[in-house]
């Protein structure tokens, strides 16, 4: 249903759409910009540096060399004059999410790294936090919420949530419960709802000077809608969060305009470099699987693993993980599953030697000992170091 | 002055209920184990402790705690009160491997954690039952790094399990000797 109206609008929009003039955003300051030290922005950065010491050697950071290398190169493409101003840190959570602070200090969070599906969908990303820096957004609405009041924080500038329902909304909602503070809130809101619509615009602008395809902008929002509603779930309700951000339904239909707008001026770039972002994503794809499967929210994540598939990605990495996404969610319907997509996984190259293993626990359970034993050597061969090693010979000789 | 009586009691007894308990060395029970210590412990109050279920510490529940399961019996979650759609629940069937999953997903879901590395599992025996033991290592959200030690047994068809978890900083090695002591003279009571 939802589907159907976000098409109606964008039929309706695509009328009036071919009058639209896409109006390009200039930044707020120059490169190398730092705010005086005597002023309100200055504390701000003050905060931010020392928030950003913790952040640096925070277990939960991915130091993986190349794929900082890799998000470092996509933002200095899309704004190579402001490239030295940023620092970007892949934070180890499971949502879809990035940050920005005053201070240039960028957040990825490891469940938007699972959900683009190219480097133009992630670019898309990181050029609306680029777009929030630029605009001084954190400033903005730091100086608007102080204006209005002093009751709640400035620091959540996400692009998204859009499937964040964990701590982002609750420290909103709790604000939100005083009952007396919803109107004050409602105009906070709105004000940051402007800021997301810059920063989208502004995304979509930088595409260009990385020649990526912005008409991948929108199909990550198309994702996270058609990710929910795999959960049966509606995309805006249920979190206060989303009132800081426009309706994802209106981010499609805005970044399609605005694509279509620049694109008729213009020159089409069609670059998705969906080869070289699953290039360096593939490093840390089991760490981004297995932390998805930790979340339990088993229909969400049977909507990402199927869609990686269908790509292709890394196929007999991600059988295994649908694999054990069936065996986990123990639905006995879905019992059929668990041993095909495994099966299907050590077709591949790129199987991991754990579906052995899986194989063998199977077959174990199933007391066929000797299909058991063979599984079971087969990991131990590939995985003679493996931490389980006591235990999987334990199977093989009491039983297997 | 009755008012002030009646703070004064209140206060002594809300006091009195957050006291933690001296666990002396020698043999203890608690729930289905039977164990022996070689040090002192304290119990702690119940509304401070791991889920609720009886838990004792040396420093203080942030810095290391060890906490007794006892009895958890077929399509139950691992910390009781806890929603059987989103917390795994144990089947008598599980094996070892699996059961490594139960209690690492019940303490990631409860913590909102990550697993940051993961330790031997191994067959060990408690009280004469045939048990395993693991450990592993995960961050929370106050991004402190924790190491956890499980050792667990099905008996009758229940799951007894003991989990230890410290700061892997400092705490985990001072302790994990005594916590091993505690595991190998533990007896599971029919």
């Amino acid at each position: 249903m939802k589907n159907f109206l976000i098409f109606l609008l964008c039929s309706v929009l695509s009328v009036s759409s071919h009058a639209y003039e896409f109006k390009r955003l200039t930044p707020d300051f120059s490169a190398n910009y730092t705010p005086e030290l005597s002023g309100t922005e200055a504390g701000l950065w003050m905060q931010m540096d020392e928030a950003e010491k913790n952040i640096k050697h925070s277990p939960l950071r991915i130091n993986n060399d190349n794929l900082n290398v890799y998000l470092n190169s996509i933002l200095c493409r899309l704004s190579e004059e402001y490239c030295a101003d940023f620092r970007i840190y892949i934070i180890r959570n499971p949502y879809f999410n990035a940050t920005m602070a005053p201070n240039g200090m960028m957040q990825i969070w490891s469940g938007l790294l699972l959900r683009a599906r190219n480097e133009a969908q992630l670019a898309t990303v990181i050029g609306h936090e680029i777009g929030h820096y630029l605009k001084q957004h954190s400033l903005k609405r730091f100086n608007d919420i102080n204006a209005k009041s002093s009751f709640m924080s400035f620091l959540s500038l996400g692009i998204a949530g859009a499937v964040a329902t964990g701590n982002l909304s609750a420290d909103i909602g709790s604000a939100a419960s005083d009952l007396t503070q919803l109107g004050l809130m409602a105009s906070i809101f709105s004000y940051s709802r402007d800021n997301e619509r810059e920063a989208d615009q502004y995304g979509i602008q930088l595409l260009e000077n990385a020649g990526l395809d912005n008409r991948e902008a929108a199909k990550i929002w198309e994702n996270l809608i058609a990710e929910k509603e795999a959960a049966d779930e509606d995309i805006s309700s249920g979190s206060v969060f989303f009132a800081s951000h426009p309706d994802p339904g209106e981010r499609i239909i805005n970044l399609n305009n605005h694509a279509n707008a620049i694109n008729q001026a213009g020159k089409i770039f069609t670059n998705t470099n969906s080869g070289i972002y699953w290039q360096n994503i593939k490093p840390i794809l089991p760490l981004l699987y297995q932390d998805e499967l930790n979340l339990r929210q088993f229909k969400q994540s049977e909507y990402v693993f199927k869609s990686l598939l269908k790509d292709d990605i890394s196929p007999g990495l991600t059988h295994f993980y649908l694999g054990e996404l069936y065996r986990l969610n123990g639905e006995d319907e879905q019992q059929h599953l668990v041993k095909s997509h495994y099966q299907q996984s050590i077709n591949y190259p790129d199987h991991p030697s754990e579906v052995y293993r899986s194989l063998g626990l199977i077959e174990y359970k199933s007391r066929n000992f000797s299909k058991a034993k063979e599984y079971f050597t087969s990991y131990l061969d590939k995985n003679p170091e493996a931490n389980d090693k006591e235990m999987i010979e334990f199977y093989m000789n009491f039983g297997a | 002055m009755i008012r002030k009586i009646a703070t004064v009691i209140t206060i002594v007894l809300i006091t009195a209920c957050n006291q933690h308990t001296v666990v002396e060395s020698g043999q203890q029970t608690i729930d289905s184990f039977l164990v022996q210590t070689s040090n002192q412990w304290n119990l702690i109050p119940r509304q401070f402790s791991t889920a609720g279920l009886p838990t004792w510490t040396v420093d203080g529940g942030s810095l290391n705690s060890l906490t007794f399961i006892s009895e958890i019996k077929d399509g139950e979650t691992l910390f009781p009160n806890t929603d059987k759609k989103k917390f795994d629940t144990f089947n008598k069937d599980m094996l070892p491997t699996e059961l490594v999953e139960l209690v690492e997903s019940t303490l990631l879901l409860s913590y909102n954690a990550k697993v940051t590395n993961k330790g031997q599992l191994k067959p060990i025996k408690i009280g004469g039952s045939q048990g395993f033991d693991f450990e592993f290592e995960f961050v929370g959200d106050d991004e402190i790094t924790r190491k956890a030690y499980v050792a667990a047994a099905i008996k009758n068809e229940q799951l007894h399990l003991i989990l230890f978890q410290a700061t892997k900083i400092h705490y985990y090695d001072e302790l994990i000797d005594s916590v091993k002591y505690i595991v190998n003279t533990a007896t599971i009571k029919s």
